[in-house]
């Protein structure tokens, strides 16, 4: 830690006059939050190296060391294949999340597109959306009895299947469709506060549209686009949930695949394996990861907030207008409609079958009466609904000031930056049992609370939030926070008043995207509630190990149905609030 | 201690008629005393809460003024919690419950604490282990079904034989846990009842039809059999299938004898917080009154007075042959499911 302070007090001298306020108020600021991320981060992460080390007691205490989680991961004979097959799953889901939320964000901000609002419906909803439950639609709809397959044999009148749904190409628009929302909300805030002087400049240059796009729309959202991408890319290496999902029945098999078995299937499970698997997995990105941090170097090239007073308009799109709203819709048709309509013909039939005519004499409200026949629910939401608004709350504080000390290159920004960036490689497992075993030798009464199971939340999302402040504060330009330095302010008084208001977008789109995915985790709220900290995780994993999947599907549709509207609801109150105080 | 041979039960086993003549008798003075002082217990369930667990635990706590505070957990979380805190010296739970997976790793903590209730004298012996390790509350049948809009009832599967026809090849399916309830536990029925060399050469002849190998539970491959995906399921519960069959879902179940029996266990935490009122609960879960709850919600009761709601899932009442597969043999670490799950890897993965 001494060679940081050291490298933070050798900076250039430019770089220090650079900094606001009092240069000792903003660096104790940036040590205190680097002591507080240090403090959660590093528990679970020392676990995680400890567990791919060491053997695993029955008591589930460490024993001697050994290398055979390593020697594991390289046993297998197809290796060649399975990697083969993880990257190719993690780069196309990467380039189609980003393809599809980036052209969808900056059609629904930039330009004058119809329907814009239906995109962040689609965002907040299917954010809602359990994953046992997104998962298993798009596999009926897509599959051999679902309602397109059937839709072809009966058209063609032969006995096969238009596509296979059990397949790499299967597995990546599932996937893509899951990090789609957060892609687009990503884009979408980076739109929202750039200043489209530059594109209005380059139309009025005489540029068509095509043109503006591709040399000043997409460059200025190069940096935002790799920092999703690289993050998108590592998380879908590490997924294991849609590779077995999708995969074990035409025996396709990626890196993770055994992992799914080692945690989802042995008891105890096996987090060797996994956590070995994630250790490598850091060693292979630390390069890429080097490589984007060098990126920001360069960022105020990217700043278009600046003191200048600026208002983005909506480009008109003229005779494409259409073109804007039909991507607009179909976005909206297929991450959502698609998969709640078969989600509704799942939990309004009495037992799974396909979509048939003949069926629909049979479709039933028994599936929503057996769930809202069940008592206790109430508990079960307040619970969720402190734990998810907290998680979201505490993880987007800590990173509006985080992602301003380590976007301006504070003093510790890239010590503070890496610890952040840890948690991502952190399997869910291996996070839930560190926090458990951190709460039951915590003096605080911690164990069975829900501020353990909320801490475990913000750790987990704490590179989420990141990627939403980070990007957002690279686009607002120094000066205006140098100007409030000149003016006297100190750096807490710069953050709120300058850099908070200015990235509130950006603050309100992490929110969300944490408050709605902290609601519907199921591990981690699983293991850490206790009798008393029961969450909604609690009843759908009742459901989906005692019941149909139709009584699933009706849970969860309610569920995603009840955390949406408020999603919706703070999102529109906290808009409102943000126009009116910040002028925006 | 009983060799692991014997925890593979023969195909009569669970047909055994109780030993009869022991009167259902009341908990005592004392334990009930005890049980009372202690106010509450914690309990980690993976039954369903609406149906079993909420009643037992108002019911028990009308008659006895004790809270029971559940949560719902899967085996890996219940072992991961109960050793987490029992190396940390604070237990939370005092009772628990599983299809059998989390007592072998429990046990091998050291984290059980033996106990037979006195209501279950009256239980088959396979409901009470010499151990006392734990307490059967139902045994589930696992056998074939079959989606009966697809295959007609002369035409279904009747046999293990019956699975080899070529028709079948590539349309049926079965889980691909590595539980003892998945293809494992088919496999080690087969050996059991064929021994080693017939039972070598059958699975031989059953890995050429290509058994797709699908994710999830039982209850999700019987969904998957129901929706006309595949024709035939292989280690699906046959009280699923009654289930689904009373909403006129289309699948049948057959006896294709022997059946796997699967027990689901509850045992008592060692040191646990409130160790007389999770007795006292047990009295009252295996008593006449408990099990009633326990069939109500479908499931066949390990309490002979009790009868299931739909007999003819039970092997007594239904008139079939099982194979037990008991709690003691489904470690994923030991003899005889690793040999098992070796010969799944060669032949059917």
């Amino acid at each position: 830690m001494t060679e940081v302070i050291d490298a933070a007090a050798t900076l250039p001298r430019q770089r220090r006059a650079g900094l606001i306020g009092s240069p000792t108020q903003t660096q104790l600021l940036a040590l205190a939050m680097l002591v507080v991320i240090a403090c959660l981060v590093l528990p679970p992460v020392i676990a995680l190296v400890q567990n791919s080390l060491f053997v695993m007691n029955p008591d589930g205490s460490h024993g001697a060391f050994t290398l055979d989680n390593f020697k594991h991961l390289v046993s297998d004979k197809g290796i060649l294949r399975s990697a083969w097959n993880s990257v190719q799953f993690a780069a196309l889901s990467t380039v189609f999340s980003l393809v599809f939320g980036a052209s969808l964000a900056w059609v629904v901000e930039r330009t004058d597109a119809p329907n814009r609002s239906l995109a962040y419906l689609m965002t907040v909803v299917s954010l809602g959306i359990p994953l046992i439950i997104y998962v298993p639609a798009w596999l009926f709809l897509l599959g051999p009895i679902g309602p397109l397959n059937e839709l072809y044999r009966n058209l063609t009148g032969n006995g096969g299947n238009l596509f296979n749904v059990n397949s790499i190409a299967g597995m990546v628009a599932i996937e893509t469709l899951g990090w789609l929302p957060m892609s687009f909300l990503l884009f979408a805030a980076s739109f929202r506060t750039a200043n489209a002087e530059l594109e209005e400049a380059a139309r009025m240059s005489g540029a068509g549209i095509l043109t503006m796009v591709l040399r000043i729309s997409i460059p200025l959202a190069a940096p935002a686009a790799l920092a999703t991408g690289l993050f998108i890319f590592i998380k879908t290496l590490q997924a294991f949930d849609v590779p077995k999902l999708v995969g074990t029945s035409a025996g396709i098999k990626l890196l993770t695949t055994d992992i799914y078995d080692d945690i989802r299937a042995a008891v105890p499970p096996r987090v060797g394996h996994a956590s070995a698997y994630s250790v490598v997995l850091t060693v292979l990105v630390a390069g890429l990861m080097y490589l984007y941090s060098r990126l920001s170097l360069n960022a105020s090239r990217f700043a278009t907030v600046t003191g200048k007073g600026f208002r983005p308009r909506p480009l008109p799109l003229g005779r494409l207008r259409w073109l804007g709203g039909a991507l607009i819709w179909a976005n909206c048709i297929i991450v959502l409609v698609l998969p709640i309509l078969t989600l509704l013909w799942v939990a309004l039939t009495p037992f799974v079958r396909p979509m048939r005519l003949a069926a629909f004499k049979s479709l039933t409200l028994d599936n929503f009466a057996i769930v809202l026949g069940s008592k206790g629910y109430l508990e079960l939401i307040v619970n969720t609904l402190i734990t998810a608004a907290a998680a979201a709350s505490v993880t987007m504080a800590l990173m509006v000031v985080c992602g301003w000390l380590v976007a301006r290159r504070h003093a510790f920004h890239a010590v503070t930056d890496q610890l952040i960036t840890l948690p991502m490689i952190l399997p869910g497992i291996v996070l839930s049992v560190a926090m458990m075993d951190v709460a039951l030798r915590s003096p605080i009464p911690l164990y069975s609370t829900l501020t353990i199971v909320i801490i475990a939340f913000v750790i987990h999302f704490l590179p989420f939030g990141m990627r939403y402040t980070y990007g957002g504060v690279l686009q607002i330009h120094k000066e205006l926070e140098e100007s409030a330095g000149v003016c006297g302010a100190s750096p807490g008084k710069t953050l709120l008043k300058i850099v908070v208001p200015l990235l509130w977008p950006a603050i309100m789109a992490g929110w969300v995207f944490v408050f709605l995915n902290a609601s519907r985790d199921l591990s981690t709220a699983i293991i850490l509630a206790g009798p008393d900290t029961k969450t909604i995780a609690v009843a759908i994993f009742d459901h989906a190990v005692n019941g149909e999947f139709s009584e699933v599907a009706a849970l969860g549709l309610l569920w995603s149905l009840l955390m949406s509207s408020i999603a919706t609801g703070f999102y529109l109150v906290m808009k409102r609030r943000g126009s009116m105080v910040f002028g925006l | 201690m009983q060799t692991r041979r014997g925890f593979i039960a023969g195909a009569s086993a669970l047909a055994l008629l109780p030993s009869a003549g022991f009167a259902q008798g009341q908990p005592s003075a004392e334990l009930i005393a005890k049980a009372k002082a202690e106010r509450q217990l914690v309990w980690y369930t993976g039954m369903v809460v609406s149906q079993v667990v909420r009643p037992l635990a108002e019911k028990f706590q009308a008659k006895y003024g004790i809270e029971v505070r559940f949560t719902t957990t899967g085996d890996s979380d219940t072992v991961l919690k109960i050793t987490s805190q029992a190396r940390a010296g604070r237990m939370e739970a005092d009772l628990f419950d599983s299809p059998g997976t989390s007592i072998p790793p429990l046990s091998k903590a050291g984290l059980i604490e033996p106990f037979a209730p006195e209501a279950l004298a009256k239980y088959a012996p396979t409901f009470k282990p010499q151990s006392q390790l734990y307490s059967g509350i139902y045994a589930l049948y696992l056998t074939t079904t079959y989606n009966t809009d697809l295959v007609k009832a002369a035409e279904a599967p009747k046999t293990f034989e019956d699975l080899l026809a070529p028709k079948w090849r590539g349309k049926m399916v079965w889980t691909d846990t590595r539980a003892i309830s998945g293809p494992a536990g088919f496999i080690g029925n087969v050996l059991s009842v064929m021994g080693q060399d017939k039972g070598m050469a059958y699975l031989r002849e059953l890995s050429k039809q290509k058994i797709v190998r699908e994710p999830g539970n039982q209850r999700v491959i019987l969904d998957k059999v129901i929706s006309g995906q595949y024709a035939i399921g292989l280690m699906t519960y046959n009280h699923h299938a009654v289930i689904s069959r009373a909403k006129e879902a289309p699948i049948a179940w057959v006896k294709m004898e022997p059946l796997v029996a699967n027990l689901g266990v509850i045992a008592l935490v060692k040191n646990a917080p409130h160790p007389n009122a999770a007795k006292l609960f047990l009295e009252f879960m295996f008593s006449d009154d408990g099990q009633k709850i326990i069939a109500e919600a479908g499931y066949p009761p390990g309490n002979p007075d009790v009868s299931p709601k739909d007999p003819s899932i039970g092997p007594v009442t239904g008139g079939f042959t099982s194979t037990l597969l008991a709690p003691e043999i489904s470690s994923q670490e030991s003899e005889p499911l690793v040999g098992w799950l070796k010969i799944y890897d060669e032949l059917f993965k």
